[in-house]
């Protein structure tokens, strides 16, 4: 399991994330979640997500998970 | 104001460095909504924002903020004098502890806490359950259960919905009613969203009690979300029946808490 999904399953723990592509509409993360996911995101990592990134979009599935990544100089 | 105005304000304390506190979870279609009605005030102040969302004779307060002693000097903000506020403060109770004593310093206090319990699917739970006794809420039936439900809730911890929102849950097929000649014997509102459903309002009128009625209710619902993966719902937390009765049906609490804080303005101290 990569870091991201042990994040994921940190939240959620019910859920296999590696089989959706859209986190939000499969009822697996709703908006106390999302919040949650990017603080500790923010904590894994050791970045600063802006607010203006914190949108379902970039956290709907795995892949758009690791592109908000790169964008604050992560390679995950 | 726009939902856009609003999320970029809350966006604007977040990338202003430091930390980030806040209790507003809001996606944006809600916000949109609420907009829309007209029942949104924003306030922007040195290190936080504070967003109020009038609910009849009080304003539901939502916030961001880089660090507490700002959360604390915003919510002492002069231009919210003498309005009643309240706050739902969420999270894990050992995350909590630092942002209460913030409200708390503030002159707020705990008017109460719930407690989100989840439910796992079950599935042994028979696929074709039935009960002809309880049927779908049809859109006309919005006015009466909102008006059913404004007798039972908390106003300031458990939030009735508008009407145009149980009339849209009717039409989803998310409204659940079991008659009695021209009144509501019970009603069940839920939301499905994917694999996971919110039991929003489970109620029996208390002059039907002890007809099963409110066992048909929950049954036809699980049998109504069978594909969801996990239920979940949020209960008062010293409402010790509630949660029996809950718990009775697999229900188990998973850690989240609701601290709902007060205070009170002048017209209602």
């Amino acid at each position: 399991m990569n870091r991201i999904e042990e994040v994921l399953k940190g939240i959620r723990p019910e859920f296999d994330f590696t089989k959706s592509q859209d986190f939000i509409s499969d009822g697996m993360l709703d908006s106390f979640d999302v919040v949650t996911l990017v603080s500790e995101l923010d904590r894994t990592y050791g970045i600063s997500i802006e607010g203006t990134d914190i949108l379902p979009e970039n956290v709907q599935s795995i892949d758009a998970i690791r592109r908000l990544l790169r964008k604050y100089g992560v390679a995950p | 104001m726009t939902a856009g105005s609003v999320l970029e304000a809350f966006a604007r304390v977040k990338s202003g460095g430091g930390g980030f506190l806040t209790n507003f979870y809001a996606t944006p279609d809600i916000v949109d909504r609420w907009a829309t009605r007209g029942s949104l005030r924003l306030l922007e102040l040195e290190g936080a924002v504070l967003l109020l969302r009038r609910d009849q004779d009080f304003d539901h307060l939502s916030y961001a903020a880089t660090d507490l002693p700002r959360l604390t000097e915003a919510l002492r903000a002069p231009a919210l004098a003498g309005d009643t506020l309240t706050a739902d403060l969420i999270g894990r109770e050992s995350d909590l502890g630092r942002v209460v004593g913030a409200f708390e310093t503030a002159e707020f206090h705990r008017h109460t806490s719930l407690v989100r319990l989840t439910r796992m699917a079950d599935p042994a739970f028979p696929d074709d359950y039935s009960d002809s006794q309880v049927v779908s809420g049809r859109r006309e039936d919005g006015p009466a259960v909102q008006a059913f439900l404004a007798r039972l809730l908390d106003r300031f911890a458990e939030q009735l919905p508008e009407v145009d929102e149980i009339e849209a849950a009717a039409e989803r097929g998310n409204l659940l009613l079991e008659r009695r000649g021209a009144d509501l014997g019970g009603v069940l509102l839920f939301e499905a969203t994917g694999q996971t459903a919110v039991l929003r309002y489970w109620f029996v009128n208390d002059r039907f009690r002890d007809q099963g009625i409110g066992a048909r209710l929950i049954k036809t619902f699980f049998r109504t979300c069978r594909s969801s993966r996990r239920i979940v719902l949020w209960v008062i937390a010293d409402n010790h029946d509630s949660i029996a009765k809950y718990g009775h049906y697999r229900f188990r609490p998973e850690g989240l808490v609701d601290h709902v804080m007060i205070r009170k303005g002048e017209r209602l101290a």
